[in-house]
């Protein structure tokens, strides 16, 4: 079975969730305060992913990148060597799905651009109402915009978490064959 | 409180007698009036148990109350020290001090061992060239010799994808192996994203060395690639030099995967041999002293120096064995005899042959007088100086076989012609070792020279 290992950044505004989505699915050696420190933490989980006839036994470097302002101005160098990269957003705050263009843009500054999906965050607090469905078709459009599969996760209760990073995974094994 | 006894009540003891309970429901009444009046004790009762239950609990997980008391404790020493900082040393002196001494002295006598060995082997070459080197510098040998005893030991060595922190290869050379070295690459290369960022300022540079207690890590990047050392002790001279070799080496061997790095590792597994040699003795390392350009010029010198005298050394070689190996003609000493007529006017400026026109005399005589030396190169005619007309010294006959007549004293000399056995000769000359005698005369009325061995006086001939 090949072996590979790739590296994915998270990125996304403060508290969408980044890092309970990063606890949900790795095995973490660091602690968060790295993450208040230099603005970074990197965690680890092997998937094994279907590519073609074989298997591949991946393993995935993610780099949760803190959202906070102070941190924002390093993540290009962060952002460098990522074989793909999760937007992530809150459902109950819409404008965090706003800020989301902006760091593409900031990605596609730092190189060629790397496979995107979109993680709408925090869904099971999403309701029924009419407002949370418009939300739900603007948050699809952006997805569709930006080339990214999109997942309606939820940190708390584990939601499609695996899912998605199980997808992004086989981005990357396929994006390389 | 008695059963019999009840309080007054507000229409007196009659009234009481009147009121008081059936037998049955009397501890029915006193349990309600027991409540009523201990209710509030029995309650702070039951806390003050389960508090004393806590307690209990508290001091038997010794974990858990030390956690407890860590904080003050701590606060309390804490003040202690900075109020009576005299009086904690004065009291703390005579255990970390004994400590301090004890782990110094164990420090020194390690080194003293370590330069120990170092001059038991100070005819090494490495200590030839240490010595040469603190020349250079001007740096003491002493100095660059303790500086090569310091302890100093490689435990792991990291080569690292540079863009995206992936771990290429990894390599315990000493401790335990340690597992998420894979988290370690990433995390280091966030630190030095995070470095670069914040403190390179737009400017070229990078974090080139981690310090944590005794252990460093020492860091050399290539363009796509670092490595990352973690040692203990101060690295010796050569050994950042040595890393960043390898990084570069590491690059131009592996360029283009490095280039398009797709995360499969498996081609680097070849380097664990370059990684572990990190490790190996520091007798292969390069000397890191950085010279100043003019002793960089003096070295120069020097070299240039050491290699012409190595030049002419050869050619000097090569002219002696071309010398030695060359056929040497025997060294040439004619003996004549004193009487000579006629006796030569002048001294040739130049060689000449010996005459081939002997006049024999019979006041000849066996005493020999030198008149000269010559010394006949390879290919060339022999020469004689300042030979007159030879005068025979005594008839000799060639012995039992046909010997050549050669054209000076000599095999090297080409033979004129073959004399038969009992041939006979005057003989004109002989060399110095008496190995060849030079007989006059031929038929064309030359001289030349025969090998003595083969001639007989005359008397002697058969």
């Amino acid at each position: 079975m090949l072996t590979l290992s790739k590296k994915i950044c998270l990125l996304g505004d403060f508290a969408v969730g980044k890092t309970s989505l990063v606890r949900r699915f790795v095995y973490d050696l660091f602690d968060d305060k790295y993450l208040s420190t230099i603005g970074v933490k990197v965690s680890r989980k092997i998937i094994t992913v279907a590519r073609e006839q074989d298997l591949v036994e991946l393993t995935i470097m993610l780099w949760d990148l803190a959202g906070s302002e102070e941190f924002t101005h390093m993540w290009a160098s962060y952002l460098r060597g990522a074989s793909a990269v999760m937007l992530v957003g809150d459902l109950t705050r819409p404008e965090t799905f706003d800020a989301l263009s902006r760091y593409v843009s900031d990605l596609d500054r730092v190189g060629p651009r790397p496979p995107l999906l979109l993680a709408a965050n925090k869904a099971d607090l999403l309701g029924d109402s009419d407002e949370d469905q418009v939300l739900v078709q603007q948050i699809q459009a952006l997805a569709e915009a930006l080339a990214a599969p999109l997942y309606l996760t939820s940190a708390l209760s584990g939601q499609e978490v695996e899912n998605a990073f199980r997808h992004l995974g086989r981005i990357m094994v396929e994006h390389d064959a | 409180m008695s059963p019999e006894y009840l309080p007054p009540g507000p229409d007196g003891p009659s009234a009481a007698v009147d009121a008081s309970p059936s037998p049955a429901a009397q501890p029915l009444e006193l349990e309600e009036l027991r409540c009523i009046l201990l209710g509030e004790e029995q309650g702070r009762l039951a806390e003050l148990d389960a508090t004393v239950g806590d307690l209990q609990q508290l001091l038997a997980d010794k974990d858990a109350l030390a956690a407890i008391i860590a904080p003050s404790l701590e606060g309390a020493l804490r003040d202690e020290i900075q109020q009576r900082r005299e009086e904690m040393i004065e009291v703390l002196y005579p255990i970390i001090g004994q400590t301090v001494v004890r782990s110094v002295r164990e420090a020194m006598q390690e080194l003293a061992a370590a330069v120990d060995a170092r001059i038991r082997s100070t005819i090494a070459p490495r200590s030839i060239v240490r010595r040469i080197k603190a020349r250079v510098t001007g740096v003491s040998d002493a100095e660059l010799a303790l500086r090569d005893a310091l302890p100093f030991e490689v435990l792991e060595v990291f080569a690292i994808h540079r863009a995206s922190g992936l771990l290429l290869r990894h390599v315990t050379l000493s401790g335990p192996a340690a597992d998420d070295r894979d988290l370690v690459s990433g995390m280091l290369t966030a630190i030095r994203d995070f470095a670069s960022d914040a403190f390179g300022h737009g400017q070229s540079g990078e974090l080139a060395a981690i310090d944590y207690g005794q252990q460093r890590i020492l860091i050399e990047a290539a363009e796509l690639v670092y490595l990352a050392a973690v040692v203990e002790g101060v690295e010796p001279p050569g050994f950042r030099a040595q890393l960043r070799g390898l990084a570069i080496d590491i690059q131009s061997r592996y360029r283009h995967l490095l280039h398009r790095y797709q995360g499969d590792a498996a081609p680097f597994a070849v380097l664990d041999a370059s990684l572990t040699s990190l490790g190996a003795a520091d007798a292969q390392r390069q000397p890191a002293v950085e010279l100043t350009r003019g002793q960089k010029g003096a070295l120069a010198g020097v070299a240039v120096l050491l290699g012409s005298c190595v030049l002419a050394a050869c050619l000097g070689g090569w002219w002696l064995v071309r010398a030695v190996s060359r056929p040497q003609p025997t060294p040439l000493v004619i003996y004549v005899t004193a009487a000579s007529t006629p006796a030569p006017t002048a001294i040739p400026t130049e060689a000449i042959r010996p005459s081939a026109t002997p006049t024999p005399t019979a006041t000849a005589t066996t005493l020999p007088t030198p008149l000269a030396t010559a010394t006949p190169t390879v290919g060339a005619t022999a020469t004689v100086a300042a030979i007159p007309t030879p005068t025979p010294i005594a008839r000799v006959a060639v012995s039992d076989v046909r010997v050549n007549v050669r054209a000076g004293p000599g095999l090297e000399y080409p033979v004129k012609s073959v004399a038969e056995p009992g041939t006979f000769f005057d003989l004109v000359a002989r060399t110095r070792d008496q190995a060849w005698a030079q007989v006059c005369c031929f038929s064309d009325g030359s001289s030349g020279w025969i090998a003595a061995a083969y001639l007989l006086p005359a008397e002697a001939a058969p």
